[in-house]
């Protein structure tokens, strides 16, 4: 790799690793796993980098394949605790609120997949069509795991009285 | 409260990331070296049997069939060789050889853990090289590779494939397409009881190989004489804890088995922290690498500088061998690195007469 190839991976490298393992780790509910994923995908980028035109698109692929299939695992469920995210804070329950341990309860309660597609589509901003090759799915399965997804978690925020954003609920039902 | 929102609140507290910029950059590297010496050695090859894969589609030595494969078969889909003797292999031991059925030719088992042995696959018509900006690849794309699982080891139950027989073993297979790109076909067979071997190919093209190619491919596969995994080293330190995890022959890197062997690369042999689990898996231990620390022998024409860098210590000999000792996100120091590395005394890398029995 040249140098400004080389460069242009390392920016890359350093904008993607957070919120990559964000989604790794909303996927998974594991924050070693999801570092294992995405460390092991960027590391296979690198002798791609030249020849991909969306190397962001193959990364987040590799991370979601990655973190969902160890869903699956039955060894991983011993740390992961299978389909869920973990029920254990990682740090002092006390300094996080009443609202945002709701908020984390609620999105334990979607289904992976779905989780996964609502972080490509609302937290990564990738478009229904971009959202659809990550989940390796027709544009109409990535739709559906999308509007699923926030209508679940509307309703269950809801039963907590908290709002989801009309914009995004109203988005989804266009889509 | 919208969605980004409550995936703020989800991860606002998560652990700092232990890998860094140089780390990826560094395990990247090695990924690229093993893949382009694989690749480059394999196509060299290729060219000098060229005209006898053509001729011969059905029959050819497996010692030939390394990298790619761009020659059309002409030939009705044929066994090439015949049983030798059982599958079932002991931790880090080879059970089967290369053989062809057709166009699909199945090489030589390359990586050996304690849970599986893997072969690469080729295909005639399709190209698994890696190539530059200014190289253009000879066929479709095509990354496809034979895993044989000891008995427990592969969890057939979570493929969720439709039911199938293949040479009169229970089989599942699955097919799909990776959104708009690549075709995926997987076909799981219990070749033994509670024991399964399975056929992976990623393709450019969705027909090359067809399932009905990789069923015939499935149904070629016989035992051979077990013969253990080896490398071109003995070493007198292990740190503590850690264990032997994969032994990979004339490939470094991720021992994924996809690529074929290199000529360059002789040995990648993995060491991971005890209580890995030997049963219950979907595919090899890729995603597990990291925290693992790895033990390359290689010959580079531009050789790395010895000492030790970042997460890596090499060490030159006779000067063209390099011998590294590479940890992933630092699971061994500087220290620790540099006493494994210390502790590796060399056989002839180009003798596999001279070759170490490592397994404990």
């Amino acid at each position: 790799m040249k140098a400004d190839e080389e460069r242009a991976f390392r920016e890359f490298v350093a904008a993607q690793l957070v919120p990559l393992r964000n989604l790794a780790y909303v996927t998974c509910g594991d924050w070693h796993t999801a570092e294992d994923a995405v460390a092991t995908a960027l590391a296979k980028l690198y002798p791609r980098w030249r020849r991909l035109d969306r190397p962001d698109l193959y990364v987040k692929t590799m991370v979601y394949r990655a973190a969902i299939d160890e869903t699956r695992r039955p060894w991983r469920r011993e740390r992961a605790a299978g389909d869920a995210m973990p029920d254990v804070p990682l740090h002092d329950p006390a300094s996080v609120s009443d609202e945002h341990l709701h908020v984390r309860a609620a999105l334990r309660e979607v289904p992976p997949r779905q989780r996964a597609a609502l972080v490509l589509r609302y937290y990564l901003g990738l478009s229904q069509e971009e959202t659809a090759t990550v989940l390796g799915c027709s544009l109409g399965t990535a739709k559906s795991q999308v509007s699923r997804g926030l209508g679940r978690l509307r309703d269950l925020l809801a039963a907590e009285q908290i709002e989801l954003s009309d914009a995004e609920v109203c988005g989804s039902a266009r889509a | 409260m919208h969605v980004h929102e409550v995936v703020d609140v989800m991860t606002e507290d998560g652990p700092p990331v232990r890998v860094s910029v140089d780390d990826i950059v560094a395990s990247g590297r090695r990924e690229q070296r093993r893949r382009r010496t694989g690749f480059a050695a394999a196509g060299l090859a290729m060219v000098a049997v060229a005209g006898v894969a053509v001729a011969t589609a059905v029959s050819v030595p497996a010692a030939q069939r390394t990298g790619t494969a761009t020659a059309p078969a002409a030939n009705p889909p044929a066994v090439t060789r015949a049983a030798a003797g059982p599958l079932l292999a002991d931790p880090f031991e080879f059970t089967f050889s290369a053989y062809s059925v057709g166009p699909v030719h199945v090489q030589d088992p390359i990586v050996a853990s304690n849970a599986y042995q893997i072969a690469s696959v080729l295909v005639d018509g399709t190209d698994s090289r890696i190539v530059g900006r200014h190289e253009s690849l000879t066929g479709p794309s095509l990354s496809a590779r034979l895993t044989v699982y000891r008995p427990g080891a592969y969890a057939a139950q979570k493929l969720g494939g439709a039911n199938s027989t293949v040479a009169g073993h229970r089989a599942l297979k699955s097919e799909r397409q990776i959104g708009h790109g690549p075709s995926q076909k997987t076909l799981a067979w219990e070749y033994a009881p509670n024991a399964w071997a399975v056929l992976e190919s990623i393709a450019e093209q969705a027909d090359l190989p067809t399932m009905q190619q990789l069923e015939a491919t499935a149904g070629g596969l016989t035992g051979a004489a077990a013969r253990p995994a080896k490398a071109p080293f003995t070493l007198s330190y292990i740190p503590a804890g850690y264990q032997l995890f994969a032994v990979g022959e004339q490939t470094t890197g991720s021992l994924d088995g996809f690529g074929g062997t290199s000529d360059t690369e002789h040995s990648g042999v993995l060491f991971a922290k005890k209580g890995l689990p030997k049963k219950g898996l979907l595919g090899p231990y890729d995603n597990m690498m990291w925290g693992a620390f790895q033990i390359m022998v290689s010959e580079d024409p531009k050789p790395a500088e010895p000492g030790c860098i970042a997460n890596l210590c090499s060490r030159l000999e006779d000067g063209k061998v390099t011998v590294e000792v590479a940890s992933n996100a630092g699971s061994l120091s500087p220290a620790e690195m540099r006493k494994v590395l210390d502790g590796i005394k060399l056989t002839d890398v180009r003798d596999k007469g001279s070759w170490a029995d490592i397994r404990p």
